[in-house]
């Protein structure tokens, strides 16, 4: 009986755990705000990378797509 | 009578099973339905041992094989509703369940193990169970989403399961052994799930 009641207790103990373990490890805000700032740094790179080339208008459109996104973002 | 059906452990199971299943219906619907059939099938099998069961070893008489059928795939309701519920909690899977269930079921009703190959049959299914189940647990972990209360309620059910499966049926190798031993387990899961309920979000 004092085994089933340590089994028990362990097993509960690992539920806990696992909850905080989780917890600390989720990034967070909400999955559609990390979606929009995921979206937000691959356009960065491309940004990055237009700016890189020299091409101008490229590095503009992307530059107001980022701003809208941002604006979008802040709410 | 009542003690052959388990005695106080037993009721107390029932009654944490049957408040979880009424305060789950009004928070989660959805995922109440793998309790409800729990449920039932826990009341279908008392009715089976009352009115078949007991009177044919009591008179010595053999058990029709339709009611032995009856009483396995009850019982694979157990295992069936905890994948069920896990992977509900975690998102995804339903019909496999279910069509796992009818496989199971008639798998087991035509080979018609006895003795020791029932308990290992049986064993077989707990163990399936709770490792299919620990898989969504695996696989919501690697998502690294934000632990909810139906994550909780979905872990709660996984980590009993494993505990009663430790206790009885695989360190004794027969499922039934400890009966009243996992009737208690249950009762704690129940009730503590209850609690979680509470702050279930309604869906």
């Amino acid at each position: 009986m004092t085994l089933d009641a340590a089994i028990l207790c362990a097993a509960l103990l690992i539920v806990l755990g696992v909850l905080v373990w989780a917890r600390r490890r989720a990034p967070h805000g909400t999955s559609q705000e990390r979606d929009t700032l995921d979206a937000i740094g691959d356009d960065l790179i491309v940004l990055q990378a237009a700016l890189e080339s020299g091409a101008g208008g490229v590095g503009e459109r992307t530059v107001e797509r980022m701003r809208e996104r941002i604006r979008r973002v802040k709410g | 009578m009542f003690l052959s059906l388990g005695g106080w452990p037993w009721l107390r199971a029932t009654v944490a099973l049957l408040i979880a299943c009424g305060l789950l219906t009004r928070r989660a619907p959805r995922l109440s339905g793998w309790l409800w059939a729990l449920l039932l099938a826990s009341v279908g099998r008392d009715v089976l041992k009352v009115v078949f069961l007991f009177p044919c070893r009591l008179a010595h008489t053999t058990i029709p094989p339709l009611v032995l059928s009856a009483d396995t795939a009850l019982w694979l309701v157990g295992p069936a509703s905890l994948v069920g519920l896990v992977w509900g909690c975690f998102g995804g899977m339903g019909r496999w369940v279910w069509a796992c269930w009818v496989g199971a079921s008639i798998a087991l009703s035509i080979t018609c193990p006895t003795g020791v190959a029932l308990a290992q049959a049986y064993l077989a299914v707990q163990l399936a169970a709770v490792l299919v189940s620990a898989y969504a647990v695996v696989r919501w972990l690697w998502r690294r989403e934000r632990p909810t209360t139906a994550h909780a309620i979905g872990l709660l059910s996984v980590a009993v399961s494993g505990a009663i499966l430790l206790s009885s049926a695989w360190r004794l190798g027969d499922p039934f052994l400890r009966w009243r031993v996992a009737q208690e387990m249950i009762m704690c899961e129940f009730v503590i799930m209850s609690l979680l309920t509470t702050r279930l979000q309604r869906s």
